[in-house]
């Protein structure tokens, strides 16, 4: 009897791994949704998600690079606070989320867990915060980390496979790649002696006073400057990973950019321009005397930022470093084509909202 | 043995350290107009006048902000200097009695609500400062624990926690990509946007409240003493007490309205004056005073030179305040094994 039962083991066992085996190499082919997210975890959905919450600060970056893809119309979104001042760029694309209950940026792991949603999507910056604690209560979560042109190839690559729609994903990076070789084949060609001196700076406004800012090395905004052969002149000046960094006025001067580009974001940067335009401080610095503090252009988001339109701020700061050598690019048509191309837009009506807030947010550098 | 010729000979020695106490400060603030960045790194040599830029360096963004050091090192040392005598505790300076934190809930406030102009974001902070001086005095009557003073500190240490908290819940509610922005814009403080109107927005009151602190400084010795002792030779303690605190609060948060939060300059340099002029407040004040100035005079001045961007005021008071707080202790503890 002994001697049966063991043998009867002995042949299901190999049956049994087989079956295991294969069946979750099918599930891996065909029907599960998986990517690996900016934490290198592996996350596996039975389901597609059809009910996506996007938590934490800095959420409109996540929740940019998900309405590149056109599953997004399907699905029942949660948003935190997106509005960086200048207008909500997902409730104008799609006015039904305005209705919905926006989640607090600083929403805990229990009030997320009440929203029932199949997947969390988040900065990952909140990996230790959020994405751990909502491990522990088994919520699916994906952290993105977005912040440079590798980043936004590789996770929209990894994003396409969550949503198993790698043909998107692969037609958006082409189009970033094309867009960006547009403008590097350009200025691959300029001496050291011809490239431009740029200074970006975020400004901050508290009532009268004003802040300004550099990047660090490491963020995109530094990369954009040196992807259009410019030289980012406060390269090496921030020491801090992590943040801006405030100069003073004197540090400005010592490095006489031949161009200051001021960003925003929280509030439209030609405030800023007029500003500087109107200091009797900054009245004596070349890029002033010769005209060349430019505001950045945004429509309802800034475009000099990880956002899905960075590659608008790319090539706004090709034309403005070089007009000569981009005198054929058209920045309206290309933040048309661009609104088409990545978010499906067709309607007219919402491409002009979107063309005239840009006119009007550099209108202010042709005075 | 008559000790009026040695205590005059004192006296003496201690009015010319103060007066070259004085003179170094002074030497060294016209020295540091010249430090600075622009158009090199290090110190500006007269042959770079003939830039215009360097003229306007000087005279619009150096000069005020070395005035604005002077000016908040002072009145900071000043206030922390009489929170010490007044409460008999060395570890008193103007954040006691939830003063800082008063003002600071006062200036986030005001900016939440979003009235967009800075005299109102520095009359609330000058206001939930000094309602912050009343709540711990008068909380303190109610207390039936201890004498006088250490009612006070508890008082002062339970209003410090209220506004705190009522701090967070502030920066809780704040719109996060302006307001929030706004109030970590005022907390973090520093002196780089040191304007001429800035200056001139606090100037006479700061200066009143020197004054009158000034003038005070040889009461501050009978006003330590117990309340019994100070009111035998002819003071009037609460009173003078009570002076003495909304003037040293009104000046304070004023100067932090400006400054933002500049920690232990208030509670180091009250202790350096004491260390090199004796507890004899008619020469530690003034001292403290000046040593105010010249501890954030050059804290800042590091804070602008050293590096590209700017290093945060807060970070050197903190670090070199340390220091000098562990040199003096060991000094204390030296003289004592002597």
């Amino acid at each position: 009897m002994k001697i049966r039962s063991l043998l009867i083991c002995f042949l299901l066992l190999p049956a049994l791994l087989f079956a295991q085996a294969s069946s979750e190499s099918a599930m891996d082919n065909s029907d599960y949704y998986t990517a690996t997210d900016a934490n290198n975890r592996t996350l596996k959905l039975a389901q597609k998600p059809s009910h996506i919450l996007i938590a934490g600060k800095a959420g409109n970056m996540p929740a940019n690079a998900l309405f590149l893809f056109e599953e997004v119309e399907s699905m029942d979104l949660t948003l935190p606070k997106t509005d960086q001042g200048l207008g909500d760029f997902f409730a104008f694309i799609r006015p039904e989320l305005d209705q919905k209950p926006r989640i607090s940026q600083t929403a805990s792991a229990e009030e997320i867990a009440s929203k029932n949603s199949d997947l969390v999507l988040m900065k990952a910056t909140h990996y230790e915060s959020t994405a751990k604690k909502l491990d522990q209560l088994g919520i699916p979560n994906y952290t993105m980390n977005l912040e440079s042109y590798e980043d936004w190839k590789n996770e929209l690559r990894e994003l396409g496979k969550l949503l198993k729609n790698t043909a998107r994903a692969e037609q958006l990076i082409n189009l970033y790649e094309t867009q960006v070789r547009f403008i590097t084949d350009r200025v691959k060609g300029l001496k050291e002696e011809e490239k431009v001196r740029i200074l970006l700076l975020q400004a901050e406004r508290s009532d009268a006073t004003y802040a300004y800012k550099i990047a660090p090395d490491s963020w995109m905004q530094t990369w954009m400057v040196e992807t259009v052969g410019a030289i980012p002149v406060y390269k090496g000046a921030n020491k801090a990973a992590n943040g801006w960094s405030t100069v003073s006025f004197e540090q400005i001067a010592a490095w006489n950019p031949e161009l200051v580009i001021l960003v925003s974001y929280k509030d439209a940067s030609y405030k800023y321009v007029k500003a500087v335009q109107e200091s009797g401080v900054w009245a004596n610095l070349d890029a002033v005397k010769n005209g060349r503090v430019k505001a950045s252009p945004h429509d309802m988001m800034n475009y000099i930022q990880p956002v899905a339109s960075w590659i608008l701020g790319l090539q706004w700061l090709a034309k403005e470093a070089y007009p000569a050598l981009f005198a054929d690019l058209d920045m309206e048509a290309q933040v048309r084509r661009f609104y088409q191309d990545f978010y499906n837009i067709t309607d007219e009506g919402k491409l002009d909202v979107l063309l005239d807030l840009y006119r009007s947010s550099v209108a202010i550098n042709t005075l | 043995m008559n000790a009026a010729p040695f205590y005059r000979v004192e006296q003496k020695r201690r009015g010319i350290r103060l007066s070259l106490l004085l003179v170094a400060t002074i030497a060294l603030s016209v020295l540091f107009l010249f430090a600075g960045r622009y158009p090199k790194p290090g110190f500006t040599f007269p042959s770079d006048w003939t830039d215009p830029m360097v003229n306007t360096i000087v005279l619009q963004v150096r000069l005020p902000r070395i005035l604005l050091a002077l000016l908040a090192g002072a009145m900071l040392s000043a206030s922390g200097f009489t929170f010490q005598m007044l409460f008999s505790n060395p570890l008193v300076e103007p954040g006691f009695l939830g003063v800082s934190q008063g003002s600071a809930f006062g200036a986030a406030l005001m900016i939440v609500l979003g009235t967009g102009s800075s005299v109102l974001v520095q009359l609330s902070a000058t206001f939930f400062g000094l309602t912050a001086l009343l709540a711990s005095y008068l909380l303190s009557k109610r207390f039936r624990f201890g004498g006088a003073l250490l009612r006070l500190v508890l008082s002062g240490i339970a209003v410090s926690a209220i506004y705190s908290s009522a701090l967070g819940v502030v920066k809780i509610v704040a719109e996060p990509t302006k307001d929030l922005q706004d109030i970590t814009f005022w907390m973090m403080g520093g002196l780089w946007n040191a304007t001429w109107n800035q200056i001139f927005s606090i100037l006479s009151i700061v200066v009143a409240c020197l004054v009158i602190l000034f003038c005070y400084r040889w009461k501050l010795n009978l006003l330590s003493l117990q309340e019994k002792t100070s009111f035998s030779v002819g003071l009037n303690p609460k009173r003078d007490r009570l002076i003495l605190l909304i003037v040293a609060t009104v000046g304070t948060t004023l100067t932090i309205s400006i400054t933002g939060l500049i920690g232990w300059v208030g509670l180091i340099t009250p202790h350096l004056g004491r260390k090199l002029f004796g507890s004899d407040s008619s020469y530690s004040f003034p001292a403290s005073m000046i040593l105010g100035s010249l501890f954030l005079l050059l804290c800042d001045t590091i804070g602008r030179t050293l590096l590209p961007t700017e290093i945060p005021i807060g970070l050197l008071t903190s670090f070199l305040g340390a220091f000098v707080f562990i040199i003096i202790l060991s000094l204390k503890h030296q003289e004592g094994k002597a």
